[in-house]
């Protein structure tokens, strides 16, 4: 009683402009890991003395000073992730801006991804992420939303120079397709 | 009057000890015309402040109601208030101009977040990757299957 | 205060200003000049004299203090005042027919006397101030007034005497 009561409250409360903001209750559950960044952090973030460490900071810099927020919720408890995946499935109904843009399935292991369109295709005012993952022991489940305006080639770019598996092949099939 | 009393009463004036009323009975004298020839010096003085007590002036003070003086009165307590809005102002201006700069401890909070930032945008960028490649492969699969059912 | 309040004060004072200035400036033009500005400093200054029990000492010290400077600043740009005939000077007064008689003498004197010697013998021998109000213009004791009365008053004598003497023998 008491949670459907607080979970209620919390959700009245956090009545913010993000719709996502029906994450929030998240927040404060023991077993969840969360992560917030706001725009103000970002702000804080590009006025960051560059000259140490990592030249890819700059790219990192570029996309995000064009962040709104980052909104991460990690849970270890397949009791919470349940509820997450209960979450999600309401919050991705109840808004019709967010369109699928692609799911996968693999070995147990369950990714969504949606979008909010932006100003053109490579451009998005949210991207949203879903993974559920049953056999992994530390994030069961991972709510990830990012919004603002956010270019899909540079998040992919981030990447790409990592060693992903299949990604050699990925190549290939781009030469191939001529 | 007694001429006694009178030379009197100059050695006292020369001295400066007489007193106004002393001084009025040396006027009186001196201007009476009756005075010893020994003491007709003192008569020109006499006679020259007497003549002086008139002098006269036509000027008188040329006053505007339109006062400077509430001016003056309203500088002094706004030009201060002014001087100091001025001051905030400017040291306004020139924090915001110089916003760039951070506080040390920001700028560790900062790179904190950032490194995070960094870690989550690593985490989904290489989730996308993978997904979208898992699907390039499906539908190569798929352009594949479709060449050999067609 | 308003203007009315003001003039109460000044008005009866304004001789007494004028012939301090002159006494001072020696100028009858430059005197009524500077009774002006004092009207003026006054009037600005006019929350001040309410403060002072005797607002007249007030006024005259302004004056004397306003006239010495000008005379300061006249003597660092190097005008001199000149020494005028004293009938041109007055033409107003009635009383100085010749330059040479024994009060216009007596004129040509008291300039020669040092600034403050000058003013203590005006305000005693012509205003007939106590020597308390002397001393509140002055700013000084009253034994510093005393001292300088005397002094201004033997030499206007010891200066006639020898004028009258060179005049006597003349004749």
């Amino acid at each position: 009683m008491k949670k459907i009561i607080a979970i209620t409250v919390i959700a009245l409360v956090s009545q913010t402009l993000f719709s996502q903001g029906v994450f929030d209750k998240f927040e404060d559950q023991q077993d969840v890991t969360s992560m917030i960044v706001t725009k103000s952090m970002f702000k804080l973030m590009s006025k960051i003395d560059l000259s140490s460490n990592d030249p890819k900071a700059k790219e990192y810099l570029n996309m995000v000073e064009n962040l709104e927020n980052i909104k991460i919720f990690t849970t270890s408890n397949s009791g919470t992730a349940a509820e997450m995946k209960k979450t999600v499935d309401s919050y991705l109904k109840s808004s019709t801006a967010l369109s699928e843009l692609m799911r996968v399935s693999d070995d147990g292991k369950n990714i969504k991804f949606y979008v909010k369109e932006g100003k053109n295709d490579n451009f998005v005012t949210e991207l949203f992420m879903f993974l559920e993952d049953a056999n992994s022991k530390d994030s069961k489940a991972v709510v990830m939303s990012i919004t603002g305006n956010i270019d899909l080639r540079q998040i992919s770019q981030l990447t790409a120079d990592l060693n992903v598996p299949g990604s050699e092949q990925l190549k290939n099939i781009d030469k191939n397709k001529n | 009057m007694d001429l006694q009393k009178i030379e009197q009463l100059l050695d006292a004036y020369l001295e400066g000890t007489t007193s106004l009323a002393e001084e009025k009975m040396l006027q009186e004298y001196f201007k009476s015309g009756k005075v010893a020839p020994h003491l007709e010096v003192y008569q020109d003085m006499f006679a020259f402040f007497a003549s002086a007590k008139s002098e006269k002036t036509s000027v008188t003070p040329e006053i505007s109601e339109t006062n400077k003086q509430p001016f003056y009165k309203y500088m002094r307590k706004w030009g201060a208030v002014a001087a100091l809005l001025v001051v905030a102002l400017g040291v306004t201006f020139f924090i915001n101009n110089n916003s760039n700069k951070i506080s040390t401890a920001e700028q560790i909070e900062a790179e904190l977040a950032f490194e995070k930032t960094k870690e989550a945008l690593n985490f989904i960028s290489y989730q996308f990757n993978s997904s979208a490649q898992n699907l390039a492969v499906i539908q190569e699969f798929e352009k594949s299957t479709n060449k050999i059912f067609k | 205060m308003q203007k009315e309040e003001f003039l109460h004060i000044v008005m009866p004072i304004k001789d007494k200003l004028y012939r301090l200035a002159k006494r001072i400036l020696v100028s009858h033009d430059e005197a009524e000049d500077a009774v002006q500005e004092v009207y003026l400093k006054l009037w600005n200054g006019k929350e001040l004299i309410k403060k002072y029990n005797k607002p007249e000492a007030y006024a005259m010290t302004m004056t004397k203090n306003y006239c010495l400077d000008r005379l300061k600043s006249k003597q660092a740009s190097n005008l001199t005042i000149v020494h005028q005939n004293y009938k041109s000077n007055d033409s107003r007064t009635e009383d100085q027919v010749e330059a040479k008689d024994g009060v216009g003498m007596v004129f040509e004197i008291m300039k020669q006397l040092p600034e403050q010697q000058r003013i203590i013998l005006q305000l005693r021998d012509v205003e007939e101030y106590e020597y308390s109000e002397i001393a509140a213009v002055m700013e000084m004791n009253e034994t510093a007034i005393r001292v300088n009365l005397s002094r201004a008053r033997k030499m206007v004598r010891e200066e006639l005497i020898k004028k009258y003497n060179y005049g006597l023998t003349k004749n």
